[in-house]
């Protein structure tokens, strides 16, 4: 019997999947993400759901709905999750903006290239140089 | 009116992008260039640097198309960034003169880079000109 694996097709779930918006397929995949960093943090602390129940003071049924992906938490809960599983799992800390500050100038500039080598084959004095390359005048 | 220091100090030079595009045209030994420029000033709080990105885009006038353009970046590390910081916020206000400053520094760098990866090409003798750094346009 092959175990490769198959994709699985039907139009129910088609249909099912087309009714979902973009917005709301977001939102899910953000809850399915902060239940992922739960059943991750609780892992590294070896525990299991009932230790997590025991340490929220909540039945086991509802770690089980947090760790579907489903659930709306409510900020305190996501808080307090923080402080037992010692993670991070909302941002509430303003990060410095990258201030930018924009400059333009556009000049022209005329090039004599015949000039260039003409002079570079005709060996001349520095101070000659200096003229040649002269043209252009700043002032600051 | 009141004297302000700043210590700054040149951290980094890099080359970020340099393009050259020979045209399918006989160029002129007498040629005009469009030096469009532009500056780009970040500073950042956290690390107390300014980066300065410096871009020109060289357009030939005759066919108004882009030979060569080049990207830069000078990296200056502020050691008294926090003098500059506004108040409470996360606003920095550096000194005009100073952002000028960075500016000249930047665009001369360019123009060295500019020479040095021009050298031997189409583009060999096309010298960014001396320009007015306080000049430029804040956008």
């Amino acid at each position: 019997m092959s175990k490769k694996a198959r994709n699985y097709t039907s139009d129910i779930l088609d249909e099912l999947l087309s009714e979902i918006t973009s917005e709301e397929q977001r939102r899910t995949d953000k809850r399915m993400l902060l239940a992922a960093r739960i059943d991750d943090a609780m892992k590294a602390k070896g525990w299991r759901k009932g230790d997590l129940a025991r340490e929220m003071n909540k039945q086991p049924s509802i770690i089980t709905r947090w760790l579907s992906g489903t659930n709306n938490f409510e900020t305190d809960t996501i808080f307090e999750l923080e402080d037992k599983l010692g993670i991070k799992l909302i941002n509430t800390e303003e990060k410095p903006r990258e201030q930018i500050l924009y400059f333009h100038l556009n000049v022209s500039q005329m090039i004599n290239t015949e000039e260039y080598v003409d002079r570079f084959n005709e060996p001349k004095s520095i101070n000659s140089y200096a003229s040649w390359f002269g043209n252009n005048y700043g002032r600051c | 009116m009141e004297q302000v220091n700043v210590n700054y100090q040149l951290k980094g030079i890099e080359l970020l992008e340099i393009n050259l595009k020979h045209p399918q045209i006989q160029l002129n030994q007498e040629r005009s260039y469009n030096f469009n420029i532009n500056i780009e000033q970040r500073i950042n709080n956290e690390e107390k640097l300014v980066v300065v990105i410096t871009s020109v885009d060289l357009i030939y006038e005759k066919d108004n198309q882009s030979h060569a353009s080049i990207k830069t970046s000078c990296i200056f590390s502020i050691a008294n960034f926090q003098d500059f910081i506004v108040g409470n916020t996360n606003e920095v206000k550096f000194p005009n003169q100073f952002i000028v400053i960075l500016n000249s520094i930047s665009l001369s760098t360019t123009r060295g880079i500019m020479f040095t990866s021009f050298k031997g090409t189409f583009m060999h003798n096309v010298l960014m000109p001396i320009v007015d750094p306080s000049a430029f346009v804040t956008q």
